[in-house]
């Protein structure tokens, strides 16, 4: 497809991927398929089945566990559908739960499982959507004659198994024949952690109820599908991944936004995506745009908007900016669902979403996939990307951040398509997650010795139950005696378990939660905290009862905390030499402090000032790290540099290869530097660390050490391969370091490198200057057109400019006519004349001595007549 | 003869050998009151040389009539004529002494169940279109409108529900059917003679309605002798069927002279002693103390139901029969989670209300009932579950209140020798508290066991103690190597503990039964 709107911003463009259109393979329907299913293929016009769709069949016909994991749009629901409709259709007691990540999807796939049910009768197949908003006669329907049960974990958790013995959910155990788990790559980390977890005490119960359900998953293209289900399950796993679906052409444009002028700044993806969206509407194209953020939707939604109704020569009456629509995590189910509906009737041309629009929602035929940005993981972008082209020919656009992975893409962008998809990690064995679903499981049926076998560390959380008082001994088995439902003391998506409230202390209201963690970093006192484009200031951070109180501000800097780490290493696991360093993993205790805070102003990103933080904000963290030798003589000429800390450019490298690697974001690995100290205090060897950010560990740091070569190999080719002159934020973390020297160090851990670079980097402190489009000597004549680019920008006072109908300029001075006295004292008033005057310069070439003046006009005729109505009144 | 009339204490020989025409005999729970009957029966046909066919008996339940026909048995030869319930006698007198034809019915007439009932009820709403509310409850609602009472539960406005019940009148006649109730009202709107009996003698007369002794008023003439015999403190269907202090009735209206049974010779003392505490009346008791009432709290349904599985089998490696044991519930539906628990590891008899029970003849099974089913049924060990307030009682209204504490009564009185009483703190049936009955607390303090469990913790403190726990150390010779610690010493051992504190993670307990480390 040939995307005429891209032409103006040819120059952007850095590559270009082309993806072939395949071929579908067909194969006739399998023999051991009943004939009423393969009549009901037929008359809905299914002649044949995708080759995938007969491999997955018989497989599970077998009595295997299977997990298929072939592209969007694929049919993986009728692979998942035949072998368990047949089942039902031979015993109408059979009973499948599906389990859905998301109520979305439960309730989008649930219209694909109703043909079934409408083609062959209530009488013999019936199914529903068991979630939060099933109401309760529903719900008691569902239980009792239900074979195909739709839920999300969290129903699992904590609904289906609590109540094993109750209300029919013991008839639905007893007969329950598959576990259908969809969109399987969203269960790593904690959430998979807790999956497995749940996964493990659905088995107790169903061995309980004397059932040994099979398991049929599918997912998006992992590194380790087969690896991860296995894991989840404790399972062994047939893997469907010869795709027998056809594919359209794809073209991706990999889009580098330029740099603004005269500054080491490049474009936002959002900026870049608003430029380019208004285009698309006008010509009628159907697309999505990704964005990583709630914020950054909002901010191109609006920013797309404000550009439509200011489109030259389109009359008004043609407003297209009800053509576009948000759709995001925040916004209510009916309008989720009516976005969707107008999206498929084609009201709406496309929409600006999370990834919440990510997992399968069908929203018809789409043209173009803007992602605003590399959404993190090749999974999610070529989930994001497999959204268009689902009937025909599409593009997909990747607008690249500054981020390392994003910068690596500029340069490699290869890495989309030739190196291995990323790892899905998790770790079932986490104590606090473990200890989360003992309890849970103990209420459910007392633990036994089996339970041994399931639960690894069950020996030590059974003698701390036992002394809490939640657990009783009755002669060998161990009973619940706890508080009612353990199962709903945590949550499955939420990392911390201290959760600390966010409260305007203006209203009272919440403004948000969130955990410790991101509490000690975000809401220390006198912070700047953004919520919904809104500016807070901390006033007190409670740490008793977890509050922090804020109140709304408009300053012109944000904060930024810094932190002090400590590491000690409890237990080394394993170690392995190579070259000239050493990896090893294990159990490290990692103490972290928020001692201060930097404010730094918006626009120029000055520093404005540093600040140091009273209370004592620090977290331990226990958990599981892999730390690498800094081999001696790199660490010398590191130390030899006091200006700026290399190690913190060694570290970034390492970390950002890591991640990529093991699928990991932000939230679960980190990264610091440690020294081990000799008896007499001498410094003896330096390490760099990478630690999984969840207490005991969630298995990232783990896979990690399995490459831990790769992954130092692959940290030197992002630092050699960045497109930059000397370091950037992409590739070192910091634009102060020279990357000369980060590449040294990184390079004199495999082989001698020999001397050590010169560091030639002279960094000046960066003062941003944006593309301004207007002269001040300019002004005067471009008045109008200044204030529609304004209008464009949203800036304020916009009301105040449109009353201005001519500017003059004298010398370093605008004058602007104004047509009373009030107005000009209104206008000179202190802040209002600075603002003004930041307005300007904002978007206004201007000397340095620039500043506004205010001239009244007179208006005589318009007081006179203001004066006579008046008289008319009081005669 | 006379001398099988010895074995009788002075009270229960009181009342066998009277010549009063109208008594009122009140018999203290397992007093003897069946032995009275007995041998009231045998004073009366040896002694007094009463035919059999003038001697009526009325019991409960079908079981207590073939308790009293295998006892009469040991003495007789012939049977008694009129031996059985109020239903069954009904039904007797209707079929050999009224002439039914004048009314519309056969002598062949047909008894429907409550269950054909409903049906036919269902069928006349569906086929005429009535509006009827609360269809599911139909026969308590029709049995409500017999009483008066034409709106039902929280409803405002009149539905068909008269129409129905003349409508249910007709299709019964045209087709030659009787419900239940209609065996004891046709009884007395079509009787028009006495019968010729000389003795009548009740059963668990506390429990009768005004519609039986309606009934027995009908049947008796100037010259029969009436004697009942009940416990007024075992009352518990007076809010059913809406009949008050019927003892007082009865001897007011025939002027009855009382005789007592003040002495249990069925539970121990223990058992005894709690139940008398419970109505505020002195029991006498024959029996020593026994075991302690055992109290127990569990987390829900299904892990009490789980506790009651062990027990039982346990009790059951002690030689104790299973028909010994009952499990006992206020509510129909928790008699599900216990029956579906039980009878995967036990033989069990769910004995449903309104249902006759199946004979599973020599087959050994624990009997599972309601509280109203137990009456007067023994058992060597009891469980009552789900004594929760809301359930048992089920509501704090002052007239139920007052029946339901009777009916825990009945239900504790059931134990000769084991009692065990058990509430939930994660109930889920509608009305359940979360916390024990009020009258728990009512029971004597030295004659239970109660086992108690505060335990709040909050998942994060549970897994900062699990922290802590690894962090202690101690330090004895004991090197122990394990699959995941590693190496450590052993510092503290008892028959279920060990405690290993190893040089990495610190100290760490486990039990013996999981544990998994070697010792070198």
């Amino acid at each position: 497809m040939y995307l005429k709107e891209i032409e103006p911003f040819k120059n952007r463009i850095v590559s270009e991927i082309s993806i072939d259109s395949r071929e579908a393979t067909y194969v006739d329907y399998p023999e051991l398929l009943c004939e009423e299913l393969k009549q009901f293929l037929n008359k809905r016009g299914f002649g044949k089945l995708y080759s995938h769709q007969r491999e997955m069949f018989e497989h599970a016909k077998k009595g295997e566990n299977v997990i298929i994991t072939t592209q969007t749009a694929s049919g993986k629901t009728l692979s998942f559908l035949l072998p368990v409709i047949d089942e039902i259709l031979k015993d109408p007691k059979t009973r499948a739960i599906f389990v859905y990540p998301t109520k979305a999807l439960a309730n989008d796939q649930y219209r694909n499982i109703l043909p079934f049910v409408e083609y062959f009768g209530e009488d013999r197949i019936q199914a529903g959507i068991y979630d939060g908003d099933t109401p309760p006669n529903e719900r008691t329907r569902i239980r009792k004659t239900a074979n195909i049960i739709l839920t999300n974990p969290e129903m699992l958790n904590s609904a289906f198994l609590p109540n094993h013995s109750l209300h029919g959910f013991n008839h639905v155990f007893s007969k329950l024949k598959f576990i259908v788990v969809d969109e399987l790559h969203v269960y790593r980390g904690a959430f998979g952690s807790h999956m497995a977890n749940i996964i493990r005490r659905l088995n107790r119960i169903c061995k309980y109820y004397r059932s040994k359900p099979q398991y049929l998953f599918s997912s998006a293209t992992i590194a380790n599908p087969k690896e991860l289900a296995e894991i989840l399950t404790g399972e062994t796993f047939y893997h469907v991944k010869n795709d027998g679906s056809p594919s359209h052409k794809k073209h991706i444009y990999i889009w580098q936004p330029p740099y603004v002028r005269d500054s080491e700044y490049r474009k936002t993806p959002e900026e870049e995506a608003a430029e380019i969206i208004p285009d698309m509407i006008q010509n009628g194209r159907r697309f999505i745009t990704f964005c990583k953020s709630r914020r950054e939707v909002e901010v191109v939604l609006k920013e797309t908007r404000d550009r439509l109704s200011n489109i030259e020569d389109v009359p008004s009456l043609l407003d297209l900016t009800d053509k576009i629509a948000g759709y995001r995590g925040g916004y209510k189910k009916e309008e989720r669902k009516d976005i969707e509906k107008r999206l498929v009737k084609g009201e709406i041309n496309g929409v600006i979403a999370t990834n919440a629009l990510e997992l399968g929602i069908d929203i018809g035929d789409i043209d173009i996939v803007i992602c605003s940005g590399f959404p993190g993981t090749k999974a999610s972008f070529w989930q994001q990307i497999g959204r268009a082209g689902r009937r025909k020919d599409a593009v997909g656009i990747l607008i690249l951040d500054v981020g390392p992975i994003d910068q690596y893409i500029a340069v490699n962008s290869e890495f989309l398509l030739k190196t291995g998809v990323e790892n899905a990690v998790l770790d079932k064995n986490n104590l606090f997650i473990q200890l989360a679903h003992v309890r849970a499981a103990a209420a459910e049926l007392p633990l036994t010795l089996d339970d041994a076998e399931l639960f690894p560390d069950i020996a030590e959380i059974i003698p701390v139950l036992l002394k809490a008082g939640e657990l009783r001994n009755d002669g060998g088995i161990f009973t619940w005696i706890g508080k009612e439902h353990p199962a709903g003391d945590f949550s499955l998506r939420n990392i911390s378990r201290d959760i600390y409230k966010v409260i305007n202390k203006v209203n009272g209201e919440m403004l948000t939660e969130m955990d410790e963690y991101q509490a000690f970093h975000e809401v220390y006192e006198k912070a700047i905290y953004m919520h919904d484009g809104v500016q807070y200031m901390v006033e007190k951070l409670d740490l008793v009862n977890r509050i922090a109180t804020v109140f709304p501000i408009e300053v012109n800097y944000f904060t930024v905390p810094f932190t002090d780490t400590m590491v000690n290493i409890i237990k080394e696991f394993k170690s392995r030499e190579f070259s000239r360093t050493n990896a090893s993993f294990g159990d490290v205790l990692i103490k972290e402090a928020v001692v201060a805070y930097k404010m730094i102003q918006f626009h120029n990103r000055q520093n404005l000032g540093f600040e140091s933080i009273k209370d004592n904000l620090f977290t331990t963290l226990e958990t599981e790290g892999l730390w690498y030798l800094i081999p001696e003589d790199v660490d010398n000429i590191i130390n030899s540099y006091t200006e700026f800390n290399y190690y913190n450019g060694v570290k970034h490298a390492l970390l950002n290869a890591a991640r990529i690697r093991t699928m990991a974001t932000s939230e679960d690995i980190g990264a610091t530097i440690f020294n081990t100290v000799e008896k007499d205090g001498e410094v003896k060897r330096a390490f760099v660390i990478l630690y999984d950010l969840y207490p005991g560990g969630l298995g990232f740091t783990e896979k990690a050490f399995d490459y831990a070569e790769d992954i130092l190999k692959d940290a030197i080719s992002m630092v050699k391969n960045c497109k930059c002159k000397d370091g950037c934020p992409a590739c070192v973390g910091d634009y102060h370091l020279d990357k000369k020297m980060v590449l040294w160090a990184l390079e004199g851990m495999i082989k001698e490198t020999g001397e050590s670079p010169v560091v030639t980097k002279v960094v000046k402190d960066v003062v941003i200057r944006e593309e301004k489009l207007f002269n001040l000597y300019e002004l005067p004549q471009k008045w109008s057109e200044f204030k529609s680019y304004l209008k464009s920008k949203s800036e304020a006072f916009l009301g105040f400019f449109n009353t201005i109908d001519y500017v003059e300029v004298k010398g370093d001075l605008l004058i602007f006519n104004v047509n009373s006295p009030f107005f000009r004292e209104w206008v000179l008033d202190t802040l209002n004349k600075l603002k003004i005057e930041n307005i300007i310069r904002r978007h206004v070439e201007v000397p340095e001595t620039f500043s506004i003046d205010v001239n009244v006009i007179n208006h005589d005729n318009k007081i006179d007549k203001i004066i006579r109505r008046y008289d008319d009144l009081t005669r | 003869m006379q001398e099988i009339f010895d074995k009788l204490n002075s009270f229960q020989r009181i009342a066998v050998e009277t010549d009063e025409k109208y008594v009122a005999l009140k018999a203290s729970v397992g007093s003897g009151k069946t032995t009275v009957i007995i041998y009231r029966v045998l004073y009366l046909y040896f002694i007094k040389g009463i035919p059999l066919d003038k001697i009526m008996v009325v019991t409960f339940t079908n079981k207590a009539v073939d308790e009293i026909r295998d006892r009469l048995k040991n003495y007789i030869n012939d049977e008694l004529k009129y031996l059985g319930t109020f239903h069954s006698i009904a039904n007797k007198i209707l079929r050999e002494n009224v002439e039914l034809e004048r009314y519309g019915y056969s002598k062949d007439f047909k008894i429907i169940t409550n269950e054909e009932a409903a049906e036919i009820l269902n069928k006349i709403v569906e086929e005429g279109k009535l509006k009827i509310k609360y269809k599911s409850k139909i026969l308590k609602r029709i049995e409500e409108f017999k009483s008066g009472n034409v709106l039902y539960a929280n409803m405002k406005k009149q539905d068909d529900i008269k129409k129905l019940y003349e409508e249910y009148k007709k299709v019964k006649l045209e087709n030659d059917l009787m419900d239940y109730e209609d065996l004891i009202v046709n009884c007395n709107d079509f009787l028009n003679s006495k019968l010729d009996i000389m003795h009548i003698i009740i059963d668990e007369f506390q429990d009768t309605d005004y519609m039986q002794l309606e009934f027995v008023e009908k049947i008796a003439g100037e010259n029969t002798n009436i004697f009942v015999v009940g416990d007024p403190n075992q009352t518990i269907y007076s809010f059913r069927t809406g009949t008050y202090r019927i003892f007082d009735r009865f001897i007011d209206r025939y002027k009855a002279t009382i005789y007592e049974l003040p002495i249990n010779y069925r539970s121990t003392k223990t058992i005894t002693e709690a139940a008398a505490a419970l109505i505020g009346e002195k029991i006498y008791c024959e029996r020593e103390y026994g075991e302690p009432i055992r109290i127990t709290a569990h987390y829900d349904a299904f892990n009490e139901a789980n506790y009651v599985l062990r027990r039982i089998k346990e009790l059951k490696d002690k030689g104790i029969n299973l028909n010994d044991i009952a499990v006992l519930f206020r509510r129909q539906i928790q008699g599900e989670v216990v029956y579906d628990v039980l009878s995967r590891e036990l033989d069990c008899d769910f004995i449903k209300d309104n249902e006759k029970p199946v004979a599973h003849s020599d087959r050994q099974a624990v009997k599972l009932l309601t509280l109203h089913s137990s009456k007067g049924l023994e058992f060597r060990c009891v469980f009552i579950i789900g004594v929760n307030e809301g359930n048992i009682p089920i509501s704090n209204k002052r007239e139920i209140e007052e029946e339901e504490l009777r009916l825990f009564f009945v239900g504790i009185t059931r134990a000769k020798e084991i009692l065990e009483i058990s509430y939930i703190k994660s109930p889920s049936f509608f009305g359940f508290k979360g916390y024990k009955s009020q009258y728990i607390s009512m029971l004597p303090k030295d004659l239970v066991v109660e086992q108690r469990n505060e335990s709040n913790y909050t998942l994060s403190e549970i897994y900062d103690m699990l922290r802590l726990e690894k962090e202690k150390s101690n330090s004895t010779k004991n090197k122990v190597v394990h699959k995941k610690y590693g190496e450590g010493i052993v510092v503290y051992e008892d028959e279920n503990i060990i405690k290993v504190r190893f040089e990495a993670y610190g100290e760490k307990e486990f039990l013996k039964m999981f544990y998994s480390a070697e010792f070198i």
